[in-house]
């Protein structure tokens, strides 16, 4: 019923060098739950094109630093 | 959990507890009395109510438990909801077809009812247990 984003991220990653920013602070500064960053990290949830500009803006990097697509889609 | 998650589990279980406990008791009846003779209205009345007291008293627990996000709704909560209330409208449209049905071959007003609510309550058990699904597989 549910199947994985292809989307990648590298949220993980930049809040660690955020100065260890947390999943809640995180979800705090783009207006949803610590959950719903958490299904996001973990690659089982595609964010809205709003909520993706403000994690990318949160760590003032471009969009794709934080999302990537597969160059290739499956036949 | 987040408070849409606790919200669904806690109408979930209050609409298995409370509507089981109304089919069980109009169920029960069936072996001692004719259809038409129960008086099953007298008993939804009640069991509305209870319905309604339970689900404020959860919400308010729920509330209690974590003030800052209660009543909080983001764009996955949102997403789940309204795949839950797509599993839900194929319950009802189908249940609406068998109450249909059972007046145009003039069964009793009783069974009528009984498959109208609980097409109702079979409808919004499935929408919550979907969300709760969807929650858990993170989705």
């Amino acid at each position: 019923m549910t199947k994985p984003t292809k989307i990648a991220n590298r949220i993980t990653t930049l809040r660690a060098t955020a100065s260890q920013m947390s999943q809640a602070q995180l979800a705090d500064r783009i207006g949803v739950t610590r959950q719903t960053v958490n299904a996001i990290e973990g690659e089982k949830y595609s964010p809205s094109l709003e909520v993706a500009f403000k994690i990318s803006r949160v760590f003032d990097v471009p969009l794709e630093d934080v999302f990537q697509y597969p160059d290739e889609l499956p036949t | 959990m987040t408070f849409q998650e606790r919200s669904a589990l806690a109408m979930t279980s209050i609409l298995v507890l409370v509507f089981g406990w109304y089919f069980a008791l109009v169920i029960g009846e069936i072996a001692k009395t004719p259809a038409r003779e129960i008086a099953y209205q007298g008993l939804m009345v009640p069991v509305v109510i209870l319905l309604v007291i339970l689900a404020a008293l959860a919400h308010a627990v729920i509330a209690i438990a974590a003030p800052a996000q209660a009543g909080s709704q983001d764009e996955r909560d949102r997403l789940i909801g309204l795949r839950g209330h797509r599993i839900a409208r194929y319950v009802l449209a189908t249940g609406t077809v068998a109450g249909l049905g059972l007046a145009m071959v003039q069964a009793d007003t009783f069974w009528i009812a009984q498959v109208l609510l609980g097409t109702l309550v079979i409808a919004e058990i499935s929408d919550g247990a979907t969300q709760l699904v969807l929650y858990r597989l993170a989705t």
